[in-house]
C-alpha cells in the first residue's frame, strides 16, 4: 500500500504592513485545527519595521523618533525573543496542531525541526547552515536567521527570518544603545556577528527564489508536499479583527 | 526605593530588571521582568512577578522560585531563578 504524503498548505503571501503580518499569523494559528493541516506561510513587510519580543519594553527597544522620521513601523510579537528589524528578508512562520505530533512536545527539539527545514532550505542555496539552540542558524558562524515560537491552544506558531541582505547600520539608528558611546563598537560587533545570503553568496537572492529554496527544504524535512492556497475568508476576516484590536493598538503594543 | 539592572545571562538571554527594593526589610516590594528570553506559557512572566512581589531575598530565595516555576509548569529559555537573583543583586551593587 502507498503511504500518502503528509500534506501542508503553503501561503505564498505578499508585503504587508507589521500589524498585518502578525495579525495574519494569529489567524491562522486560531484557526489551526479547524483547518486541519499545516500551514507554512513566506511573506515581507512594507513598509520596514521593527518587531520586539513579547518580553521587552518597548519604550527601552526602540527609538521611536528614528522610526517615524524614516517611516519604519514597530510592533510587538506575541513570540518572546528579541527586537527584529524586518526589512530585505523572506519570513516564515509554521503552524501546526501539537496533537499532530509533526513536531515534539519538547521546545527545544522542535525549535531544531522546524529550523531543520531552514537549513535543508539553505542548502538548496548552496550554504551549509548550522542550528545553535535555543532558536539561531547560523553560517560560517555568523547569525543568519532568527526564530521565535509559541504555543496556545495545543497550537505550535514558529515564526523567523530569513536575512537575504542585512543593514546592519540602519538597524541601529532605530534600536536604543544603553550606551551611545558604545553604539560604534555595538555596530562592528554586529557586523561580525551576523551575516545575509547577499553576504555568504557574494550576490543577490530574490525572495521568491529564496520562497522556493526554502519550499523544498520544508518538503524534505517534514517528507511532506507544501500545496500552494490561499488564506481562506474566515482567515482574512479573523485577521483583520485580531490587527484592529490588538496590533495595531497602542495599549497591546506599549504593553510592557 | 527605584532599581535597574541589565543583565546577560552566561551563555542565555539579557534580562532587563525594573524593581522596588526594601532595603530595611531585605525585600522585594515589586519587580517587572524584561528581556529577550522566552518564557511559555508567555503570561507565567507576569505570575513570576506577582510572586516575587513582596519576597525576602534570602538563602531560599532562588529555591523558593524554582518550586513555583516547576509547580506551574513554567518553562524558561534563557534565564533561569538564579539568574534572576544574579540580575537583582546586580541592580543593587
Amino acid at each position: 500500500m502507498v503511504e500518502k504524503m503528509l500534506e501542508f498548505r503553503l501561503v505564498q503571501d505578499s508585503f504587508h504592513d507589521a500589524f498585518t503580518n502578525m495579525a495574519i499569523d494569529e489567524a491562522i494559528m486560531q484557526n489551526c485545527t479547524a483547518f486541519g493541516k499545516p500551514t507554512i506561510r513566506f511573506y515581507g513587510w512594507k513598509p520596514a519595521a521593527i518587531s520586539i519580543g513579547y518580553f521587552q519594553s518597548l519604550m527601552d527597544e526602540i527609538d521611536l523618533k528614528k522610526c517615524n522620521e524614516l517611516k519604519v513601523d514597530f510592533v510587538r510579537r506575541i513570540t518572546g525573543g528579541g527586537a527584529v528589524f524586518h526589512e530585505t528578508e523572506l519570513t516564515y512562520s509554521f503552524v501546526c496542531s501539537e496533537e499532530s505530533n509533526l513536531v515534539s512536545k519538547n521546545i527545544l527539539e522542535s525549535y531544531n525541526q522546524i529550523c531543520n527545514g531552514l537549513i535543508l532550505g539553505f542548502k538548496e542555496l548552496g550554504l551549509i547552515a548550522k542550528f545553535v539552540p535555543l532558536n539561531d542558524i547560523i553560517i560560517n558562524g555568523k547569525k543568519i536567521s532568527g526564530n521565535a515560537q509559541t504555543r496556545r491552544q495545543k497550537t505550535i506558531l514558529q515564526h523567523g527570518t530569513i536575512l537575504l541582505k542585512v543593514d546592519v547600520e540602519k538597524m541601529f539608528s532605530l534600536l536604543k544603545v544603553s550606551n551611545e558611546k558604545i553604539r560604534d563598537k555595538l555596530i562592528s560587533d554586529v557586523k561580525q556577528r551576523v551575516t545575509s545570503i547577499e553576504n555568504e553568496l557574494g550576490k543577490e537572492v530574490s525572495l521568491q527564489n529564496c520562497a522556493i529554496a526554502m519550499k523544498k527544504g520544508f518538503e524534505k524535512a517534514f517528507n511532506a508536499k507544501l500545496v500552494e492556497e490561499k488564506l481562506t475568508a474566515e482567515e482574512l476576516k479573523l485577521a483583520e479583527k485580531i490587527k484592529k484590536e490588538q496590533f495595531s493598538k497602542k495599549e497591546w503594543n506599549f504593553k510592557r | 526605593m527605584q532599581f535597574n539592572s541589565i543583565y546577560k545571562v552566561p551563555n542565555g538571554k539579557l534580562l532587563k530588571l525594573k524593581f522596588d527594593f526594601d532595603s530595611e526589610k531585605n525585600r522585594l516590594v515589586s519587580i517587572k521582568i524584561f528581556g529577550d528570553f522566552f518564557a511559555h506559557p508567555e503570561n507565567s512572566i507576569e505570575l513570576i512577578e506577582s510572586f516575587l512581589a513582596g519576597k525576602e531575598l534570602n538563602q531560599f530565595f532562588v529555591l523558593d522560585l524554582e518550586r513555583f516555576i516547576k509547580f506551574n509548569s513554567i518553562e524558561l529559555f534563557g534565564f533561569q531563578a538564579k539568574d534572576l537573583l544574579d540580575a537583582i543583586t546586580l541592580g543593587l551593587n
